[in-house]
């Protein structure tokens, strides 16, 4: 059998257990680890606004609640209404950590130590897109278009005006990019590095150990 | 390396960012109609209950229904494809041309295979079952990726093999 089909069987035995893996491991440690780190993130960007992150359906789920007043308020006294958003599934960019274990631990030489490097690598890359993601929903938020107000301290102040358009414009992009750059491209581009002299002699056509 | 980087990220960039404006919709929701009819087709083969109307697919008249959206086209992961392979320095435009086709029609079968199971695992299982959301939502997102990188990989690999040149610098940036 030629290396690249060896290499692919190898790869091709790690898929469902690669899987099973992430699976497990997205709700008891990645989910709730990378809530608690955008979730402090957020705090400390728009702290005025007194942003925060709510989890729902078990972390599959984020939304993005502040004290940011709407136009409209209840009429009853004691009662306001405050802007709020749906993030959306933070588990989808996660989705080339399996990948990258496939292909990682079909590599010929040191699986272990490159399938852990990798892992590290797609993690920062997750908490940074997911920061990207967090920011998105909150400029689309702040692009509403009344100037915002905000109790703070039982005080009621003025936060800012709105934000322009394109920061979100451009935050999207780059988020929508990201989701798919992470969910393929980085554990491909990761497997290419790890293993680059032997993706070169496969393709020069010379079969090695 | 460095280059091929570059051009991936940009024109990924530009076609996810192209493949979200309304302008191209009309066109997308026509893909999506054709995949749909395709899907029908295949499953009209063996199934003579499954009704499709514009790009719903159900079981009988009130079955299980699956809607071809924009999110069922393939068509980010078919972009990202094309991507890499416009960016890829080592292979020649007409050879570009004929993998293009190839790749593209490959990820689309994946993607009718995806679309097939879905209607099926909806109907046994109901579409609110966990099994199927986490198949739905994860497992075949992940397998069409894997596809498409697999498909770009062989493709490179028969073409190094057809015409062989000689080996890159493994320092290439």
């Amino acid at each position: 059998m030629p290396s690249l089909g060896r290499y692919f069987a190898h790869a091709g035995l790690a898929l469902l257990p690669a899987f099973a893996l992430w699976w497990f491991s997205l709700q008891t440690v990645l989910l709730p680890s990378l809530f608690v780190l955008e979730n402090q993130f957020l705090q400390w960007t728009y702290e005025r606004a007194q942003a925060r992150l709510i989890s729902r359906q078990n972390g599959m789920e984020w939304h993005l609640d502040t004290r940011l007043l709407t136009p409209e308020q209840p009429k009853t006294p004691g009662r306001i209404r405050t802007w709020s958003a749906r993030v959306g599934n933070p588990a989808l960019f996660t989705l080339g950590l399996p990948l990258a274990w496939m292909l990682l631990l079909a590599s010929p030489r040191r699986r272990l130590a490159k399938t852990l490097l990798a892992t590290l690598i797609l993690l920062f890359g997750i908490v940074l897109a997911l920061g990207i993601k967090v920011n998105l929903t909150m400029t689309q938020l702040l692009t509403a278009e009344t100037p915002f107000k905000v109790y703070v301290d039982a005080n009621l102040q003025l936060l800012h005006d709105p934000l322009p358009v394109w920061p979100s414009l451009i935050l999207g992009y780059l988020n929508s990019f990201f989701v798919y750059f992470l969910a393929v491209g980085l554990p491909a581009l990761l497997s290419y590095l790890f293993n680059r002299q032997w993706w070169h002699e496969l393709f020069a056509g010379k079969e090695l150990q | 390396m460095k280059l091929f980087l570059l051009i991936f990220a940009l024109l990924a960039l530009t076609g996810l960012a192209l493949l979200k404006q309304p302008f191209f919709d009309p066109a997308i929701e026509l893909f999506c109609l054709g995949l749909a009819w395709i899907t029908w087709a295949i499953v009209s083969l063996f199934d003579g209950g499954i009704t499709l109307t514009e790009a719903v697919l159900r079981h009988g008249t009130h079955g299980f229904a699956l809607e071809v959206t924009h999110e069922c086209s393939g068509l980010p992961i078919s972009w990202l494809y094309l991507s890499a392979l416009v960016a890829y320095p080592l292979l020649a435009w007409r050879h570009k041309l004929l993998a293009a086709g190839v790749g593209i029609l490959l990820i689309q079968v994946v993607n009718v295979a995806r679309l097939v199971s879905l209607l099926y695992l909806g109907h046994w299982l109901g579409g609110e079952h966990q099994w199927f959301t986490l198949i739905h939502e994860y497992f075949w997102p992940f397998l069409l990726n894997l596809s498409a990188l697999a498909i770009f990989v062989v493709i490179l690999f028969n073409d190094r093999m057809a015409s062989p040149k000689s080996p890159p610098s493994a320092s290439a940036g």
